[in-house]
C-alpha cells in the first residue's frame, strides 16, 4: 500500500513538473529561429514546416495560421526602445518611415492575444490609413487616452480609460522586399518612444 | 540516499516525458478546437467570411483587423478539392495549414497564374490521373484549413471585396481515393 502511494505520489509530481516547464517553454522568450531588432522580434520559421517542436507550440499559441516569411514577416514588440515591457498605463509615441512592403500595417494586440477592446473601435493603423504627408514619416500615439488634440489621428488606444495591464504590437510586411528576409536585423523599423505613465 | 537518487532519477524521467509530448501535442490541440469551430458554422469545404476582426473575434489570436478573411476547413480524405479563389485589389493571398499548424502553401495574387487562383488540393500519397494540366498542392493530413487574406485598404472598400470573397468555391472532385 505504501509503495502504490509513493508511485502515485511520484506519478503526480512527474506529470506536474512536466506540464509547468512545457507552460514555461512555450511561454519563455526563447524561440528557435528568431531575430531581434531593437525590441521587434520576428520568427522565420513561423508556419513553416522546419519549425522545431518548441516554435510550433509557440505559433499555435501567439500566431496560428500566420504565413511563411517568404509571404507575410511579422515583427512583435513587447518592449519600448529602452527595453521595459509595454505597459497600458503609459503612453508611447510610435516613430517609422515607409516599411519596405507591398502592404503594412502596425496592429495592438492585448496581454490575451486578442484585439482591444476600446471606445473608438480602433484597433490598428495601415499604409493607407495613416495620417501623414504620401510616403512620409509617420507618427502614431499609443495610449488608453488621446493626448492631446492633434494627435488623435493616429491615436491607436491601448485599453478603455482605467484599464491596465500589458500589451504587444505587431507589424506586418505583405510581401516583403528580399532585404527584410536576408538581414531582418537591419531592416528600419519603428520606434517606440515611452511617455507619461499614469 | 540511493533510494532517494532513484526516486528522484524516476521523477525527472517522467517530468521529461510529460514535457515533451504536452509541447508536441499542444499545435494539435489547438488547431482540433480551431478545425471544430470552423466546422460548426459551416461543414467542411465550404468557405465562411467572418466581418472584419474586432475585439470580440476569439477563434485565432492576434487577427489582423484590416484584413478580410475567408475560411475553410478542407477534407481531402476522399475526394481532392478544387479550390477558386477570385483576386482583390491591392494583396489576396490563399493559404493551406495542415493539422500540426504547417503552412503548407500560400499564393498571392502576384504568383496566382491568373484570375481566379485555381488549384487542386489532395491527400498525402493522392494517385494524381485526372489532374494532368491542373495545379496540385499535396497537403501533408487529409483535413486542415484554407485561408484567404485580403487587404482590405479603408472601410469604405470593404463592401466591394466583401462581395469578391463570396464568391470563392471548394467542390470535392470525383477521382480516385488515395493509394495504399
Amino acid at each position: 500500500m505504501r509503495i502504490v502511494l509513493r508511485l502515485a505520489g511520484a506519478a503526480v509530481l512527474a506529470i506536474a513538473l512536466g506540464l509547468a516547464s512545457a507552460h514555461l517553454a512555450v511561454r519563455s522568450d526563447f524561440a528557435g529561429g528568431e531575430v531581434s531588432n531593437g525590441p521587434w522580434r520576428t520568427s522565420f520559421v513561423t508556419g513553416s514546416p522546419d519549425a522545431d517542436l518548441y516554435t510550433r507550440a509557440r505559433v499555435a499559441v501567439g500566431g496560428l495560421l500566420a504565413l511563411a516569411p517568404s509571404e507575410t514577416v511579422y515583427f512583435t514588440a513587447e518592449r519600448d526602445a529602452e527595453g521595459r515591457p509595454l505597459d497600458v498605463r503609459c503612453a508611447y509615441r510610435v516613430e517609422g518611415e515607409e516599411l519596405p512592403a507591398r502592404w503594412w500595417s502596425l496592429t495592438l494586440y492585448g496581454a490575451d492575444q486578442f484585439l482591444v477592446a476600446n471606445e473608438a473601435a480602433r484597433f490598428s493603423f495601415s499604409q493607407t490609413t495613416l495620417a501623414r504627408a504620401p510616403g512620409g514619416p509617420w507618427q502614431v500615439e499609443v495610449s488608453r487616452e488621446p493626448r492631446a488634440a492633434r494627435e488623435v489621428a493616429n491615436w491607436l488606444p491601448s485599453g478603455r480609460a482605467g484599464a491596465t495591464g500589458r500589451f504587444s504590437l505587431t507589424l506586418r510586411l505583405y510581401n516583403p522586399e528580399p532585404a527584410v528576409y536576408q538581414e531582418p536585423a537591419r531592416v528600419a523599423l519603428p520606434r517606440i518612444v515611452r511617455g507619461a505613465c499614469g | 540516499m540511493r533510494r532517494a537518487l532513484v526516486w528522484g532519477l524516476g521523477i525527472l524521467a517522467g517530468a521529461a516525458l510529460v514535457h515533451v509530448a504536452a509541447v508536441a501535442a499542444l499545435p494539435y490541440g489547438i488547431m482540433g478546437r480551431v478545425l471544430a469551430g470552423l466546422s460548426a458554422q459551416a461543414g467542411a469545404n465550404t468557405f465562411v467570411h467572418p466581418p472584419l476582426a474586432t475585439h470580440e473575434s476569439r477563434t485565432v489570436v492576434r487577427p489582423s483587423p484590416d484584413l478580410a478573411y475567408s475560411s475553410a476547413v478542407f477534407d481531402v480524405s476522399e475526394h481532392p478539392l478544387r479550390v477558386t479563389v477570385p483576386l482583390s485589389a491591392p494583396y489576396t493571398s490563399l493559404s493551406g495549414f495542415a493539422s500540426n499548424t504547417d503552412n503548407f502553401f500560400a499564393l498571392n495574387d502576384q504568383t496566382a497564374r491568373g484570375d481566379p487562383i485555381d488549384v487542386v488540393i489532395v491527400g498525402p500519397g493522392t494517385q494524381r490521373s485526372g489532374l494532368e494540366g491542373r495545379r496540385v498542392i499535396e497537403s501533408p493530413s487529409d483535413r486542415g484549413v484554407l485561408l484567404v487574406r485580403r487587404v482590405v485598404p479603408s472601410a469604405a472598400e470593404f463592401a466591394g471585396i466583401d462581395a469578391i470573397r463570396r464568391t470563392a468555391r471548394a467542390e470535392p472532385l470525383p477521382q480516385a481515393a488515395p493509394s495504399d
